[in-house]
């Protein structure tokens, strides 16, 4: 995430969250080794104290870990072991629910990241404070009203790219114009979602095009 | 226009776009020509129309004939999309493939996901009792959920609770101990391993029920105890009021909005148990409601909903030796949903969350680029609809001509006055050689408005 609040410059911090959905052991990722209680719940899959990487005298990580492990030990890694939330609901997808809003008492829509994306930006100056790569945007940066970039592709992206030169800044300018949301009382919720999100992805590819132009430059 | 008109071609067109994937107006007015009553039941006759050909596109294109390759399996469902007569049975089939939901990346199967497709085809618009049977028979839906690992004394819970949580009666209706019943009853419920490929081609995957692996004794689901098994606890799971609801609850949200109306989920609810399950009546019932009729663009666009009608309104991929349809499963895949594939057994996350604007940007290049050719057949027919009998045409007139083509768009004051701007002058247009360009341009700013998301 490029956050920044008074223009930007390139040691403005970036913050990158990496999303690995699907199944993980993660007492095999990170192994409480020295807790006895580890190897009675992994009796056939527990990894062996002799093969563990070990970071202290109770944690250790996963023999395929190496390279995290040199970083590690550089104090380039810090690990937060064990989150979780009061009385586990055993349903995967409520489970992902908080895990996407971190709201592990209410259901809500709101992602956590999108939440730090308005705390950044909340005049939303930049649509590229957060930007999602990847096919749609994760749920946790879903925010209502907080625009976020979503690119499956780096190069050619862009509204109306099959009308070309003159013509097509005329099409995006009349784009603009449909989509811009209505701020009248009668306006539909739905149109107004559709419109804000057309007019942020008609800025940020604007903003995108113009920022992987000058990275080729460089 | 013909002079036979009996139904408001505004509601053939909302029918059409709901219960199937849309029509142009030229289609619509030829339905328009049948009482609404007439239409309705006409959708629902499934079973004396005949399906496509489907294996026409294996004998013109050998490459529909991969049977190990999702997208070409995706490709033959968007074949019978935009071209089957019993239209419904895919849309319903679209329906349950997000809530029964199965996908290829746990199995890597494909052949799987062909027999499960079929088994949503087949029983999706019959009894929904009977459906839950045949899925809970079927073997893509039973390796995605682990019942293979559900054995006796070492009970898998997957299946159990997905049932009862994703697939009927929604959660906080039933308990935990609900749940390990159930999955105890369908332990040894699994499939057989296939037969390798070659040299014999490819080979059905069938239901297995391994009698020494089913934990046989009392167990007590939703109140009723005895040596219940899977198909015991889909009776139970059937009569319950939490079934009634959930499932008219998705049926609302699919057929009529994306926002619930409890009254109108209550209606549904009831056809369901007056039916005792059976679907077409349920789905009649919904489609003669007002809160139907009355929904017009109260939903977003599904991604698939949105390719096949952009493709229905080119009128081009109308013959199995075309191609192109494999495009289509890609197109849809970029705007959010992967046929064969959804994220999770949830399914996808519909209505405002198909709109980010990754997904959005995708939608509307497509149907810009698709309907902004004017020299497909369907707009060929369009623009010669549009021009007959003139020598020129108003600029209201020519957006009017257009939207009402396109299969009645409706779109706010706003846009209509935006797009009316941007022609420049009030001046009549001439129909020249160039006309057909001209529509062209406007139809690619049509389908790039917000309206055009909706459905």
């Amino acid at each position: 995430m490029a956050g920044s609040k008074n223009g930007g410059s390139s040691s403005d911090p970036v913050l990158v969250v990496v999303q690995l959905s699907g199944g993980n052991d993660f007492m095999n990722t990170v192994i409480p080794y020295g807790d006895p209680f580890y190897y009675d719940f992994r009796r056939t899959v527990g990894v062996k104290e002799e093969n563990v990487l070990r970071i202290d005298d109770h944690f250790g990580l996963h023999p395929s870990l190496g390279l995290l492990k040199a970083m590690y030990d550089a104090g380039d890694v810090a690990v937060i072991s064990g989150i979780g939330y009061p009385v586990p609901d055993r349903s995967h997808f409520r489970s992902m629910d908080i895990w996407h809003t971190a709201e592990p008492s209410t259901v809500i829509a709101e992602g956590w990241l999108g939440r730090v994306i308005r705390e950044l930006d909340p005049s939303q100056q930049n649509v590229c404070t957060g930007v999602s790569f990847g096919q749609g945007l994760p749920r946790a940066m879903y925010l209502m009203g907080t625009p976020a970039i979503s690119l499956s592709q780096l190069e050619g992206y862009g509204l109306l790219t099959s009308i070309a030169g003159e013509r097509q800044r005329e099409a995006l300018n009349t784009f603009q114009r449909m989509y811009v949301p209505e701020e009248i009382e009668e306006a539909s919720m739905v149109l107004n979602h559709i419109g804000q999100t057309g007019i942020d992805a008609l800025t940020g590819a604007r903003r995108w095009n113009t920022a992987t132009m000058r990275f080729h430059r460089a | 226009m013909t002079t036979s008109i009996r139904t408001d071609i505004r509601l053939v067109a909302h029918l059409m776009r709901r219960a199937a994937f849309g029509a142009p107006a030229w289609r619509l007015e030829q339905l328009a020509e049948s009482s609404y009553e007439d239409l309705v039941d006409d959708l629902l006759d499934i079973d004396s129309k005949s399906r496509p050909e489907e294996d026409l596109l294996e004998r013109f294109n050998a490459e529909h004939a991969d049977e190990e390759n999702q997208e070409f399996t995706v490709a033959r469902w968007f074949y019978r999309m935009i071209n089957s007569d019993r239209v419904l049975e895919e849309k319903v089939a679209l329906f349950w493939h997000n809530r029964l939901a199965t996908g290829t990346a746990k199995s890597n199967v494909n052949l799987m996901m062909r027999q499960h497709l079929k088994v949503l085809r087949d029983y999706g618009t019959g009894n929904y009792r009977t459906l839950l049977h045949q899925i809970s028979h079927d073997p893509a839906m039973l390796w995605w959920l682990d019942q293979q690992m559900n054995h006796a004394g070492a009970v898998n819970e997957n299946y159990g609770r997905e049932l009862l949580e994703l697939f009927s009666m929604g959660r906080g209706n039933y308990t935990e101990d609900d749940v390990k019943a159930a999955a105890s009853a369908f332990t040894g419920w699994t499939h057989d391993q296939s037969i390798p490929r070659y040299p014999n081609g490819w080979w059905e995957f069938s239901f297995v029920f391994r009698e020494d692996d089913h934990e046989y004794g009392e167990k007590t689901f939703l109140g009723r105890t005895g040596d219940l098994d899977g198909g015991d606890i889909i009776d139970e799971i059937v009569k319950q009021d939490a079934t009634a609801q959930f499932i008219a609850a998705n049926l609302h949200r699919f057929f009529v909005s994306d926002e619930p109306d409890q009254k109108a989920i209550d209606v549904i609810a009831q056809s369901y148990f007056d039916s005792e399950y059976e679907m077409k009546p349920i789905l009649r019932n919904i489609f003669h409601m007002d809160e139907f009729k009355n929904s017009v663009y109260d939903r977003i666009r599904w991604p698939a909903e949105h390719v096949a009608n952009v493709v229905k309104i080119t009128g081009t991929l109308t013959d199995p030796y075309e191609r192109g349809f494999k495009d289509l499963a890609r197109q849809s895949a970029m705007m959010g949903q992967e046929l064969l594939n959804p994220p999770t057994v949830e399914g996808w996350h519909t209505g405002r969350e198909w709109i980010d604007s990754g997904f959005l940007i995708e939608r509307v290049n497509y149907a810009s680029k698709m309907l902004g050719n004017p020299n497909t057949p369907g707009m060929r027919k369009i623009i010669e609809r549009i021009s007959e009998g003139r020598a020129t045409i108003s600029p209201t007139e020519l957006v009017e001509g257009c939207l009402y083509e396109l299969g009645c768009v409706e779109l706010e004051p706003r846009t209509m006055s935006i797009l009316l701007g941007d022609l420049e002058s009030d001046e009549p247009i001439a129909i020249d050689d160039h006309f057909g360009t001209q529509v062209g341009q406007i139809m690619e700013l049509i389908v790039a408005s917000r309206e055009f998301q909706l459905s």
